[in-house]
């Protein structure tokens, strides 16, 4: 525990001394109130299903710019030489560091909750769709960070890693598409299930299924258990 | 107890071997320096001890516990300087040495107290508050030997330590190092002879993943031996080598191989301590044919890696013919 809090408050200092945490926060909040403020004032709609599809897509675009160096950037530095000979498990190393990414995925979104106070003061709102839109884009970021950080484990160039990242959300998002063929009526039940397209349909309005909390733990629990394994494999390659 | 026990350990990269059945100890006390060409091994060696790697056969004892998987409890004995120190650019000297030390168990006042140590065994209070990408590089060295005694390990593993350092800054941190090094088993991989002859006390040599020597560097322990180099020529060598072998002090004599078609022939004759004339060995080789040459073999580490290598990649040719 004591070597996992060591990890995460460490990524969070990284996080923050370098510009790019910093930026990929700023540009999201700025896109966000942008988009918000569009659709508020231009199409005279106020509410936040819109503002959550639009954070997800927000999310796929701009998380590999945040994942791409929590491993590929100490793979590079050979600082990866010494977390990994240091007395503490690689569970602790992956975990630390995914803490700290959700960190800043908490702190992206509760930016945007400034969006929901205009909504409370001049409508009323009815708040359990919001919180459980909140928890499924969360679920997004949360997934979109385990993927770019078991991508980042693998590379040792960043833009190679956060190119690779992004190649896999947007397969993910698009990944129904043969469904629509319909060649394997089971195959196409799973790629409709896997699609990121399809599931964020009902997370943006907070409704969430327990099929799709469930698959998208899955995919961190699986991203998480590639990247000690990866870890694992430096020793005895 | 040694500190260090390599047992027949062997490591394999693909199809590549890079240690072949390796097998040294290391005892309390002990400054080993690890030398050998580039590729024989050395940083292979020092990982498989740090945990980075995992061997393909053989064991690996630390204090007395053996290793397994990533060595998750033989850790806890190591402390790890790798080569050219990488460091975390972002954080300040002392927000490092917290890290490390929390990742090595420390907590609290124990962990107070052991970066306070480190920060005053390598003089780092000036720059305890100075991002480390802003530090010089000798002082960067220090950080990287200051993290590794962080938790007071038993052994020290330190790969290149004084490498890329001016002359100022290596005789510094030769002095530091000697310093930590007290009651800790040290073994220090160098490329500079002049590092390992002032900083160990034995020197294991390797050479394609094998160890080729392993000999003592303690004050006296060359002095004990002293060896006479003899350039000679004539017909009857095995009378004269039996001769040379019955002459008091000899511990032994043997001819080296010809090298080329040159006649003379090098007699290496080892006395057990310096000998006080050389006159009886002259007579015997005169008396068996014509002395060219006589000289004492130099035995600085730099001679000893030299010569064992030679003999390393001479035995290996001979076997491979």
């Amino acid at each position: 525990m004591n070597a996992l809090l060591a990890i995460f408050t460490k990524e969070l200092r990284e996080y923050f001394a370098t510009p790019i945490a910093l930026a990929v926060v700023a540009v999201f909040w700025a896109l966000c109130g942008y988009l918000f403020s569009f659709h508020l004032f231009f199409v005279s709609t106020a509410q936040m299903v819109t503002s959550f599809h639009n954070m997800i897509i927000l999310m796929l675009l701009v998380m590999p710019l945040l994942t791409m160096r929590i491993f590929a950037e100490e793979n590079k530095s050979g600082t990866m030489e010494l977390l990994l000979t240091l007395p503490m498990s690689d569970y602790a190393t992956v975990l630390g560091k995914y803490l700290a990414g959700l960190f800043i995925v908490c702190l992206m979104l509760g930016g945007t909750a400034t969006a929901v106070v205009p909504l409370v003061i001049y409508g009323e709102p009815d708040l359990g769709p919001i919180w459980g839109g909140y928890v499924g884009t969360f679920a997004f970021g949360a997934m979109f960070l385990a993927i770019g950080l078991a991508v980042s484990c693998a590379c040792t160039n960043q833009v190679v890693a956060a190119l690779i990242t992004w190649g896999i959300l947007v397969l993910l998002w698009f990944i129904d598409y043969p469904a629509a063929f319909d060649f394997i009526p089971g195959l196409s039940a799973a790629l409709l299930h896997m699609s990121l397209s399809s599931q964020h349909v009902d997370l943006i309005r907070g409704v969430l299924s327990g099929s799709a909390l469930v698959y998208f733990a899955s995919v961190v629990v699986l991203s998480l258990f590639v990247a000690v394994q990866l870890l694992r494999l430096r020793r005895t390659r | 107890m040694a500190a260090i026990v390599f047992e027949g350990v062997c490591k394999s990269f693909g199809s590549r071997r890079v240690l072949h059945d390796l097998s040294f100890r290391v005892e309390p006390g002990e400054i080993v320096g690890l030398l050998g060409p580039n590729g024989s091994g050395k940083t292979t060696t020092l990982r498989l001890i740090a945990g980075y790697y995992q061997a393909d056969a053989g064991s690996l004892t630390i204090q007395g516990v053996a290793g397994e998987g990533s060595h998750g409890r033989l850790k806890r004995y190591v402390g790890y300087l790798p080569e050219r120190a990488p460091l975390y650019d972002s954080l300040t000297v002392t927000q490092y040495l917290h890290f490390v030390g929390r990742c090595k168990g420390l907590k609290g006042a124990d962990l107070r107290a052991s970066v306070e140590q480190s920060i005053a065994a390598f003089e780092l209070a000036a720059v305890a508050k100075t991002a480390i990408g802003r530090l010089s590089k000798g002082f960067r060295q220090r950080v990287g030997l200051g993290q590794a005694i962080l938790g007071d390990p038993a052994v020290l593993l330190l790969d290149e330590a004084t490498n890329g350092l001016d002359p100022m800054q290596i005789i510094e941190a030769r002095d530091m190092i000697r310093q930590v090094a007290k009651g800790r088993a040290v073994v220090f991989s160098s490329h500079l002879m002049q590092e390992v002859e002032a900083l160990c006390s034995r020197a294991i040599i390797l050479r394609h993943g094998r160890l080729i020597t392993d000999v003592s560097l303690e004050p006296g322990a060359n002095e004990q031996e002293t060896v006479i180099l003899l350039r000679w020529r004539g017909d009857s060598l095995t009378p004269l080598l039996a001769a040379l072998n019955g002459l008091p002090d000899v511990s032994h004599a043997a001819a080296e191989e010809r090298s080329g078609p040159e006649p003379a022939r090098i007699i290496r004759v080892s006395f057990v301590q310096a000998p006080t004339s050389l006159n009886p060995l002259l007579e015997l080789a005169m008396a068996h044919g014509q002395v060219l040459s006589v000289e004492q073999e130099d035995r600085s580490v730099e001679a000893i890696l030299v010569d064992a290598v030679r003999r390393s990649d001479r035995l290996a040719m001979e076997s491979a013919e």
